[in-house]
């Protein structure tokens, strides 16, 4: 392998781990990001449901007892998409309002537990995920801040996870093409920049071969140098040819 | 350095330039990438935010609704700029709304600030009653709001950036050294017998380079040459009796200079460049997890019996820190049983399998075992590499060969900590130890391909360290005086505040690891940069004993920065100021120590004298293993900011304790000589 | 200088013994004890004033809800508080769990003032929840704002503050100055002026008073409702507020109707004015919420046993907002949209 590949090779390693990290890291934001504004997207909508369910606990109401919100939950299924389900569940667990359909590894039930752990502060909102849907579930308080239940809503995250896919494939395809590119350019210009080392040694081989006459000696590159150097050598392997010449005549003349 | 035969600033120019090179092509290729990567996230996210700002929109038009719905007529709506202005708050990427009437009058708007020209507006949202429309919403959504989210990650890409230029200088100044400088060297000896005219050595390292052609095209003359003399021989060796003299005194004089035989020793041995690749890879293994190794012990902590609370998660590093310091000394004798190529390789197996068990860890006790096992790894693999050094240096060369290892530590530790945070940041703690098991597999292959054993372990285990060692060095006042206020002292702050508190402290600040791994990684940037400067400087003012006063007062100084500052905005910046600063302090005090237990071992001088630098070397890991420990049981009395603070104000009394002894003993010293 | 550091040693090591044994024998932190539930009844006994209504009826299904098996023991002293130890000897008797007691009347005849030692009158040794009292502290049935600091006896504070009622009126509109109808005879209306005088300088708020003119025979009379409302209207208050007041209970409709016909709004801290007169603005704890909140401290003693003398009081936090629509367009006061966000609609 000539000195310039074997250079390069490690220069593309170097530019290899700095393009997977680079890759790595963007890719890391974009899906938060995404992720932040899906997420986001659905939490305006649960606190919104939020906002009508408290005004009636202030009221005095139970969460049962409030008829408007399943057609409120309906609506909202209806006009968006990619919402599975909308629910609102008590204390105990138990579905009060439910629209669309809720996917059967919803988690609400370990969600609920984690909610009502009293280290929990009481107005957080826990994100549920899971290999195809998220879910928010946000508590709802009543009249004296405690909890009296939650709303839960579950999107599907297929369209999400398509796009992530998207995204995550272009970057594959610009990092290999850098990669590519790199790669090259590393060649070229390492067979450049060492050029001088490079055509030195292999003047060097020639003229050790004796391929080449003595050439012109400038610079001061190792080859040059050596070259230099070489020049001597050269003169005592000429030197000891000649002995060794002279050695075997003397001896086939015995 | 034995024979200055190659041209060096050539070499070195040509190390520098290759350098350049690669950070060039680095930069072009990474922010293409980011360019592109960049252009494809607002591509694809811009409709998700307008879309989300549909769903803002509706939700203020249903109170609008609501309002129209209760007879308010829709000029009259009050408060609807604070109103829409509290929804968003919580939605930075929408600038601005305005409720418009239906013949697309401007009635109210979210706020009074203008929004740029190439800001979209999004008019979806109707509003009225029972299906009459009286108006409609507008958003507007920013235009580079993609590109300003993504500025968070800005610290992070340029540490990538850091990161890589110090893997360049670290690898490029390997491979020319591998694949140029050596080889050179070797031809070069070679040349200097050829000079003279003897051509009894082949050049080793036939590679199929350019150099290696030569080599192999050199090899061919001179084997040709040296199988012409055999044959010679021979045929010499029949007529040996009647020969003439003449005769006799050329074939001597043939054989003296084209009998093949054993290589000089200078041609032999491995380069240390060889070992730099795998001892690199090895130490940045080790060194991903030092952003937050305190915090996962602190997050898989549960109750062992006989163990309080401070000292169970202190354990995962100060055991390990026991460990290498118990073992290391007896590794010594291990290197020169197996030879250093096998003990590396020896070494890196309780790594590998300790970083894998590790990422596998889920309770304390599982965390505790496996970081014992990593410390007899690190322990073995460490001597190897150092044994392997030292043969390959030689005596000549140690220096460089410390300088070496030292470099490939603390490059290895800036690019492990800063990668490592990052790392655990996205993917968890498991994960990244995972990582560096995959680490330690590549530093073993590369360890295969590079490190050609020669056999032999000529060096031997060195001096065997003896139990009595440790007592000269107990007793003498000189080594008590550097081990108790100097190297204790500097080793405890290291491993406390720079490995075990500041983790810790700047984790219950709020900040991710990454932010912590590159609050720490500054302290091995400022020893990269400083500590070969200033351990020159040391030894061209001489006064050992000034700069380790120095290095230890401003050590200490440094350290009560964070608590002073506690609270305070950016408090991770004054921390990495305060590292920075502890990173001078080390480059200045450091190598001093180092310098003064040198002259103080002179003066035990004999045979024990290397012995009393072992012992010594034990002994100041106590140091070391009490810093995380103490650390641990002082922050669940003070706090972390504080416990730093302490630390510091413990290293300045020492520091302090050690100038004004170093002080009155030169007036001593100096008086004693008038 | 050998024997400075050899001392220097044994100090460290000393310090270093010492710090290892301190963390060694250190106690591990417990882990936290989970108790597991007990399926047992309950018995609760109620004495009401006049017969479960609204505030009693959403304590118990507040108790039912949160999945606790419960017996209610129901007594009325149908509005005659003689019969009040009747119900003590009845409770001394069957010793249910808990004892409930609605309103400060009944709340003071069974379990007595603060203060009180064991007695045969009084319920002193089982558990006690007052139902309803608008105002505890005042009325002597506890100790402290924030705990009853009694051994048997807890509840829950319903009253809305009177910075939350003035804060509600300042977001509803500019509020510089309040106008307050009242009689001088009564002298809760005047402590309730009083009150609301200081809350309201806080604010930077002036109080404008207006007396009603006493009538013959002391008490105002129901037709000096509407010229006050004049004279004051001439004041130019910025919102009226409602304190208060038997006379104005009892004459709501006049008192509310007035208050529109001289063009002023009308805020009020009770639901009657709003629901069966016409006050613009109210803002009040509803009667479900009240019995919720007496729900959730009987929970906690029945469930977890706490101790009512130091189980904190909790104020309700959130109340109703209720508008009077029709008036508010009759009077061209429009609600803002933070406040239409929160608020219940009347139409």
């Amino acid at each position: 392998m000539r000195l310039s590949v074997k250079i390069a090779v490690y220069m593309v390693g170097i530019i290899a781990f700095a393009l997977l990290l680079l890759t790595y890291l963007t890719n890391a934001k974009f899906r938060s990001l995404q992720e932040e504004v899906e997420q986001s997207r659905f939490l305006v909508l649960a606190l919104d449901v939020k906002t009508t369910a408290e005004r009636g606990l202030a009221l005095g109401l139970t969460l049962e007892q409030m008829d408007n919100l399943g057609g409120i939950l309906h609506r909202l299924v209806e006009t968006h998409g990619d919402i599975l389900s909308l629910v609102i569940l008590d204390q105990q667990g138990e579905l009060l309002h439910l629209a669309g359909a809720l996917p059967d590894d919803s988690g609400l039930s370990s969600g609920l537990e984690r909610l009502q752990r009293p280290e929990r502060g009481g107005d957080d909102t826990l994100v549920l995920s899971n290999s195809r849907s998220f879910g928010l579930m946000v508590p709802l308080l009543n009249a004296f801040g405690q909890q009296a239940g939650v709303v839960a809503l579950h999107y599907d995250r297929a369209a999400s996870s398509a796009l992530v896919r998207q995204v995550t494939l272009e970057q594959l395809r610009f990092g290999l093409a850098a990669l590519l590119l790199s790669c090259v350019a590393a060649l070229l210009l390492t067979g450049w920049y060492l050029r001088g080392v490079t055509q030195g040694f292999a003047r060097l081989t020639r003229l050790v071969e004796g391929r080449e006459r003595q050439a012109p000696v400038v610079g001061g590159l190792p080859a040059d140098d050596l070259e230099r150097r070489f020049q001597v050598v050269h003169q005592q392997v000429g030197e000891l040819e000649a002995k060794v010449e002279k050695a075997e005549n003397a001896l086939a003349r015995r | 350095m034995g024979q200055k035969v190659i041209e060096e600033r050539g070499l070195k120019r040509l190390s520098y330039g290759l350098i350049v090179l690669t950070l060039a092509l680095l930069t072009a290729a990474l922010s293409g990438v980011a360019y592109l990567s960049l252009q494809s996230f607002e591509r694809v996210l811009q409709p998700r935010l307008e879309a989300k700002a549909g769903v803002v929109a509706s939700v203020i038009g249903s109170e609008i609704d609501r309002a129209l719905a209760a007879g308010i007529p829709l000029e009259e709506l009050r408060g609807f700029q604070p109103f829409a202005a509290a929804i968003l708050e919580d939605h930075p990427e929408i600038l601005k709304i305005e409720l418009r009437d239906s013949s697309g009058q401007t009635l109210f708007a979210s706020s009074e600030q203008s929004v740029p020209a190439e800001a979209s507006w999004n008019e979806t949202v109707a509003v009225g009653t029972a299906g009459a429309e009286a108006g409609r919403l507008a958003v507007a959504v920013a235009p580079g709001y993609v590109t300003d989210r993504l500025r968070e990650i800005q610290a992070e890409i340029l540490v990538i950036l850091l990161v890589a230029l110090f893997l360049t200088f670290e690898v490029l100044l390997v491979v020319v050294a591998m694949f140029v400088t050596e080889p050179v060297r070797r031809l070069s000896h070679l040349m200097a017998d050829g000079e003279r005219g003897f051509f009894r050595h082949l050049v080793p390292g036939e590679t199929r380079d350019e150099i290696g052609r030569f080599a192999a095209a050199f090899n061919r003359v001179v084997r040709r040459e040296q199988e012409r003399f055999a044959a010679l021989e021979e045929a010499f060796s029949r007529l040996r009796p009647t020969a003439p003299p003449e005769l006799s005194a050329l074939m001597q004089d043939l054989g003296e200079r084209l009998r093949p035989e054993a290589r000089p020793a200078a041609a032999t041995e491995g380069s240390i460049a060889d070992v730099r690749m795998p001892l690199f890879l090895f130490f940045f293994a080790t060194e991903l997890s030092r952003s937050f190794l305190p915090i996962f012990a602190r997050d898989l902590y549960e109750p062992l019996p006989g163990l309080s609370y401070e000292l169970t998660i202190a354990l995962p590093i100060a055991l390990y820190l026991f460990l290498v310091a118990i073992l290391t000394p007896m590794a010594g004798a291990l290197a020169g049983r197996f030879g250093s190529r096998l003990l590396f390789l020896l070494g890196l197996v309780p790594t590998g399998v300790g970083l894998l068990m590790t990422a596998l860890a889920n309770d304390i006790a599982m965390l505790i075992l496996w970081r014992a096992v990593n410390a007899v790894g690190f322990a073995l693999t460490t001597i190897a590499a150092l044994d392997y050094i030292a043969r390959a240096a030689g005596r000549s060369r140690r220096a460089e060969g410390m300088a070496i290892y030292t470099a490939a530590f603390v490059t290895a530790g800036l690019c492990g900590t800063s990668i490592g945070g990052i790392l655990a940041d996205r993917l968890g703690y498991h994960a990244t130890f995972l990582v560096a098991a995959a680490v330690t597999l590549l530093s073993a292959f590369m360890l295969v391909i590079n490190l050609r054993d020669r056999g032999t372990s000529a060096m031997g285990g060195g001096v065997r360290l003896r139990l009595a060692d440790f007592g000269t060095v107990l007793a003498n006042p000189r080594f008590q005086l550097l081990i108790l206020i100097a190297a204790i002292p500097t080793q405890l702050l290291t491993t406390g505040y720079l490995f075990y508190a500041t983790p810790m402290l700047l984790d219950s600040v709020g900040y991710s690891t990454s932010v912590i791994g590159q609050t720490m990684m500054v302290y091995f940037v400022v020893m990269i940069l400083m500590g070969v400067p200033m351990a020159r400087l040391a030894d061209r003012v001489g006064r050992y004993r000034l700069f380790a006063g120095a290095g230890l007062l401003l050590a200490g100084l440094a350290a009560m920065l964070p608590s002073s500052l506690e609270g305070s905005a950016h408090f991770a910046l004054w921390v990495a100021l305060s590292m920075g600063l502890v990173g001078v302090a080390h480059a200045l005090c450091i190598p001093s120590q180092g310098a003064i237990l040198l002259q103080e071992a002179d003066r035990v001088g004999g045979d024990r004298r290397t012995a009393a630098i072992s012992a010594y070397r034990v002994l100041e890991r106590i140091g070391s293993v009490l810093g995380p420990i103490l650390a641990a049981s002082l922050a669940a009395l003070y706090g972390y900011a504080w416990t730093i603070g302490l630390l510091g104000l413990y290293v300045l009394a020492c520091g302090l304790l050690f100038t004004a002894i170093s002080l009155l003993r030169a007036r001593g010293g100096a008086s004693a000589v008038n | 200088m050998q024997r400075r550091i050899t001392t220097g040693w044994v100090a460290v090591s000393l310090l270093l013994g010492v710090l290892l044994g301190i963390l060694i024998t250190a106690p591990a932190t417990p882990l936290h004890a989970q108790q597991p539930e007990a399926a047992e009844r309950h018995h609760v006994y109620i004495a009401t004033f006049r017969g479960c209504e609204e505030v009693c009826e959403a304590f118990k299904s507040y108790l039912l809800d949160r999945g606790l098996a419960v017996d209610f023991i129901e007594r009325s002293i149908e509005r005659d508080t003689a019969r009040i130890p009747e119900l003590v000897a009845e409770v001394k008797e069957l010793q249910p769990d808990l004892l409930v007691t609605w309103g400060t009347a009944i709340s003071l005849g069974m379990v007595g003032p603060a203060g009180t030692a064991d007695s045969e009158a009084y319920v002193t040794d089982i558990p006690a929840v007052y139902l309803y009292v608008a105002d505890p502290l005042g009325a002597g049935l506890v100790n402290r704002p924030d705990m009853s600091e009694r051994p048997n006896l807890a509840g829950a504070n319903i009253q809305v503050p009177l910075e939350a009622q003035l804060r509600v009126m300042q977001s509803y509109q500019e509020v510089d100055r309040i106008g307050v109808v009242y009689g001088a005879d009564e002298l809760n209306s005047v402590a309730a002026v009083t009150a609301l005088r200081v809350a309201a300088s806080r604010f930077g708020i002036e109080v404008i008073e207006q007396q009603l003119d006493p009538g013959p025979e002391g008490p105002p009379l129901p037709e000096s409702i509407a010229p006050a409302m004049q004279a004051i209207a001439e004041k130019d208050p910025d919102i009226l507020v409602t304190v208060s007041s038997s006379f104005l209970i009892q004459n709501v409709e006049a008192y509310t109707a007035a208050a529109v016909e001289a063009g002023l709004p009308l805020f009020t801290s009770a639901e009657l004015p709003i629901r069966q007169g016409d006050a613009m603005l109210a803002l009040f704890a509803s009667l479900s919420s009240i019995g919720q909140v007496a729900g959730y401290q009987a929970e906690q003693i029945l469930r977890e046993g706490a101790d009512p003398a130091t189980l904190p009081t909790p104020s309700l936090r959130r109340f109703t907002l209720l508008i009077n629509m029709p008036v508010a367009l009759a009077l061209e006061r429009y609600p803002p949209m933070l406040v239409l966000q929160i608020a219940e609609l009347m139409d």
